[in-house]
C-alpha cells in the first residue's frame, strides 16, 4: 500500500491493460479523485502524438501518466511503455504530496513498464530526453 | 485488524530537530508552535537525596513543576510519574563527594522549556539539546519537550488526537520503539505514526525519487530516497552545520580582539562610532558556560542571518572584496561594516579544507557538500543516479543563506559527470525549514491515511515492535 494510503478505482488496471495488449489507447492520463480517495483514469486517447500528450499535462496540477512509446533503431521499430509522474514546481505543496505519497499505488499495478520518468518540468518529459532513458 | 477511524479529529505533528522544535496540527501549513529544542535545568545539590532534610528542596521544585502544568487532571499526574522514573534513571551513588556539573550523577531540578524560559538568565542553568547526530540521547529532556508541545503550546489532550512524528533516516530500531511506547504507555495517544523527514521533505517536493540535502545546525545529511524509501547506503551525513559555522564566526571575532557579549549580560550601552570600542555597562550575571555559549550563539545566528552570503561562483578575494560591505551591530554597541569576513563563513559549507580554521581531528575529514552530494548518488545503483541528480531538494535553516542555492548548482555542474542537475530549492521559507514538518502535516490530513496509523489496539497486541512493520 502507497504511504497516503489512497486505492485505485476499478477502471485503472483495465484501461491500461487494453493499452498494452490491445493497443486500444495510445496515452493514458490519470489523477486523483476529487475527495483525494483515489487514482481515477482522467483520460485514455486512442490516438496522438507526443505533443499533444504533453499539451494534456496541467502547468499547475500533478497528473500520472502512460504513453505507449514508439521509436525506431536502424534495426527496426521498437515500443516501450512509459509511466510519469507529473509534478511542476507551481503545483500546490498538498497536491505534489499527494500525487508523490500515493504513486505506489497506481504502479506498483502496472504490470509491463518499461520506464519510469518523474517530470517536474517540461524539459524532464521531453521526447528526447525520455528517448536518452530508454536507449541508455 | 483494528484501525484507527477518527478522521474528524485533527492529528498533532511533531517535528523535534536538534535545534528546533515544530508542533502544530495536521492539514495546517505552518506549525503552530515552533520552539527551540534546548532544555535548561539546575541540578540539585549533589547531597539532596542522601540526607532526608535536604530531600525538602527538591520537593519544592517538584511541587513547582506540576503547579506549572496546565489544568488537565491527568496530566499533572504524569509529569509526577515522570519525575519519578527520571530520578529512577539517574541513580546517585551513594557516599559521591560533590559531584561536578554535568555529571551524570547529578540530579536535575526543574526544567525550563521553550524561548522565554531557557534565554531567561538563571544561575547555574544548564542548556542542552537532547538531540544528537539526529538521533535522541537524553530522554528526560525529550520528554519534557513533548510535555512543552503538547501541554503548554498546544494545550490538547493528546488522549483525543493520533500522533505522527518525523525521525531521521538513520535512527534506530531502539530508538522508534521506545518512542511508540512513550506515545502509547505515558501519552496515552489513541493512534501513532513515524515517518522519515526525508521522505516526507521529498514527497512535499512533489517526488517520490529525491536527493534530499538537509543541512540544521547540528550537521548536514544528504539522503537518497527512491520510490518512497530511504536507500539506506547512500545516506552521508556530517557534523557540519549551522553551529560550527557560528563557532567560526565567534573565532573570528574574537581573533579581531571583540568580545561578543550576549544580551543578557548588557545593563546600558552608548552608541559609538564604527569600529570603535563599546561604551558599556554590564550586568553582573554569573552562568554557567552552555548558558553563556547559548546566548553567544544566538547573537551570532542573528549575525550570519543579516550579513552572510554564498558566493554565487568559486570564492574569489579579489572579487569579494569588491562586493558591498554590510554593517551588524552587536548587542554590546560594537558595530562594524563586514566585507570578506561574511563571504568566508558560509563558504566552508563548499570548502571546508580552506575555509574551516583551526579544525578539529574529526573535521578535518570534512569534504564539501557538492562532493558529499556527489559521494551519495555514486553510492547507489547506477540506475537511480540519473534520477536522483534530476531531483535534489534542498531543506535546512543552513540552506537560507544568499546565493547558496546557486552556488551548489553551480558547483553540482562543475563536477565531471554526465548527469542533468536539477536542484529544487523551496523559495518559501517557512517550506525549507519546516518541510518535514509540513509533509507529515498533509498526509496526516489524508482522510485515507487512518489505516495507516498504529492503532492503541493493535499496540496492545503485538507490543512496540510494531513500529518497525507499518512505519518503515
Amino acid at each position: 500500500m502507497s504511504l497516503s494510503g489512497v486505492s485505485l478505482q476499478k477502471g485503472c488496471v483495465e484501461s491500461f491493460t487494453e493499452l498494452k495488449l490491445k493497443k486500444a489507447h495510445k496515452f493514458i492520463i490519470y489523477k486523483l479523485s476529487d475527495d483525494l480517495k483515489e487514482i481515477v483514469v482522467d483520460k485514455a486517447v486512442s490516438a496522438g502524438t507526443y505533443d499533444e500528450f504533453l499539451a494534456e499535462l496541467p502547468v499547475d496540477q500533478c497528473r500520472y501518466a502512460v504513453y505507449d512509446f514508439d521509436y525506431t533503431l536502424p534495426d527496426g521499430e521498437r515500443n516501450k511503455i512509459v509511466f510519469y509522474t507529473w509534478s511542476p514546481d507551481d503545483a500546490k505543496t498538498r497536491t505534489k504530496m499527494v500525487y508523490s505519497s500515493s504513486k505506489d499505488a497506481l504502479r506498483k499495478a502496472l504490470q509491463g513498464v518499461a520506464i519510469e520518468i518523474q517530470g517536474t518540468d517540461l524539459d524532464e518529459v521531453a521526447h528526447d530526453t525520455v528517448l536518452e532513458r530508454i536507449r541508455r | 485488524m483494528g484501525t484507527y477511524g477518527g478522521d474528524e479529529v485533527a492529528a498533532l505533528v511533531l517535528s523535534v530537530g536538534h535545534t528546533w522544535t515544530q508542533a502544530g496540527y495536521g492539514g495546517e501549513d505552518t506549525p503552530k508552535s515552533i520552539f527551540p529544542t534546548s532544555v535548561g535545568w539546575v541540578d540539585l545539590p549533589a547531597e539532596a537525596d542522601q540526607g532526608d532534610d535536604a530531600d525538602n528542596s527538591e520537593d519544592t521544585q517538584m511541587q513547582d513543576v506540576s503547579q506549572s502544568s496546565p489544568q488537565h487532571g491527568a496530566d499533572s499526574n504524569n509529569i509526577h510519574k515522570k519525575d519519578a522514573d527520571g530520578g529512577d534513571l539517574n541513580p546517585q551513588p551513594v557516599g559521591a563527594a560533590p559531584v561536578p556539573r554535568k555529571n551524570k550523577t547529578t540530579k536535575r531540578g526543574k526544567y525550563y522549556v521553550g524561548d522565554g524560559e531557557i534565554s531567561c538568565w538563571r544561575p547555574d542553568m544548564e542548556i542542552k539539546s537532547p538531540i544528537k547526530d539526529g538521533l535522541i540521547e537524553d530522554w528526560d529532556a525529550l520528554e519534557q519537550i513533548w510535555d512543552h508541545a503538547f501541554l503548554k503550546r498546544l494545550r490538547c489532550d493528546p488522549t483525543e488526537h493520533p500522533l505522527i512524528i518525523t525521525e531521521s533516516s538513520w535512527n534506530t530500531r531502539e530508538i522508534r520503539e521506545k518512542l511508540t511506547e512513550l506515545a502509547f504507555e505515558k501519552y496515552n495517544f489513541p493512534a501513532f505514526f513515524v515517518a522519515k523527514d526525508a521522505v516526507m521533505t521529498a514527497f512535499a517536493a512533489g517526488r517520490p525519487h529525491a536527493l534530499v540535502v538537509d543541512s540544521g545546525g547540528d550537521m548536514t545529511s544528504v539522503v537518497p530516497v527512491y520510490d518512497g524509501y530511504v536507500l539506506r547506503k547512500g545516506i552521508m551525513r556530517q557534523s557540519l552545520g549551522g553551529d560550527v559555522l557560528s563557532e567560526q564566526v565567534l573565532n573570528q571575532f574574537q581573533s579581531n580582539g571583540i568580545d561578543v557579549v550576549p544580551q543578557y549580560l548588557v545593563a546600558k550601552k552608548s552608541p559609538v562610532e564604527v569600529g570603535q570600542k563599546p561604551i558599556v555597562t554590564l550586568r553582573d550575571r554569573p552562568a554557567t558556560p552552555s548558558f553563556h555559549k547559548m546566548m553567544q550563539m544566538r547573537v551570532i545566528h542573528d549575525y550570519k542571518e543579516s550579513v552572510c552570503q554564498v558566493a554565487e561562483s568559486t570564492y574569489n578575494e579579489q572579487n569579494i572584496n569588491s562586493r558591498p560591505q554590510k554593517p551588524f551591530e552587536l548587542p554590546d554597541g560594537y558595530n562594524s561594516n563586514f566585507g570578506a569576513d561574511r563571504f568566508k563563513v558560509p563558504e566552508i559549507m563548499f570548502n571546508p579544507k580552506d575555509f574551516l580554521k583551526n579544525p578539529t581531528p574529526e573535521q578535518e575529514n570534512f569534504v564539501g557538500l557538492p562532493k558529499l552530494i556527489f559521494n551519495s548518488a555514486q553510492s547507489c545503483d547506477i540506475d537511480f543516479r540519473p534520477t536522483l541528480f534530476g531531483s535534489v531538494v534542498l531543506t535546512g535553516g543552513n540552506t537560507l543563506f544568499p546565493g547558496f542555492a546557486d552556488r551548489l548548482h553551480w558547483e553540482l555542474n562543475s563536477i565531471p559527470h554526465s548527469y542533468k542537475v536539477k536542484l529544487h530549492a523551496p523559495g518559501n521559507t517557512v517550506e525549507r525549514k519546516c518541510g518535514s514538518w509540513l509533509g507529515g502535516s498533509i498526509i496526516a490530513s489524508l482522510g485515507t491515511f487512518h489505516q495507516l496509523w498504529i492503532s492503541r489496539k493493535e499496540y496492545d497486541e503485538t507490543g512496540s515492535s510494531i513500529v518497525n512493520k507499518k512505519c518503515v
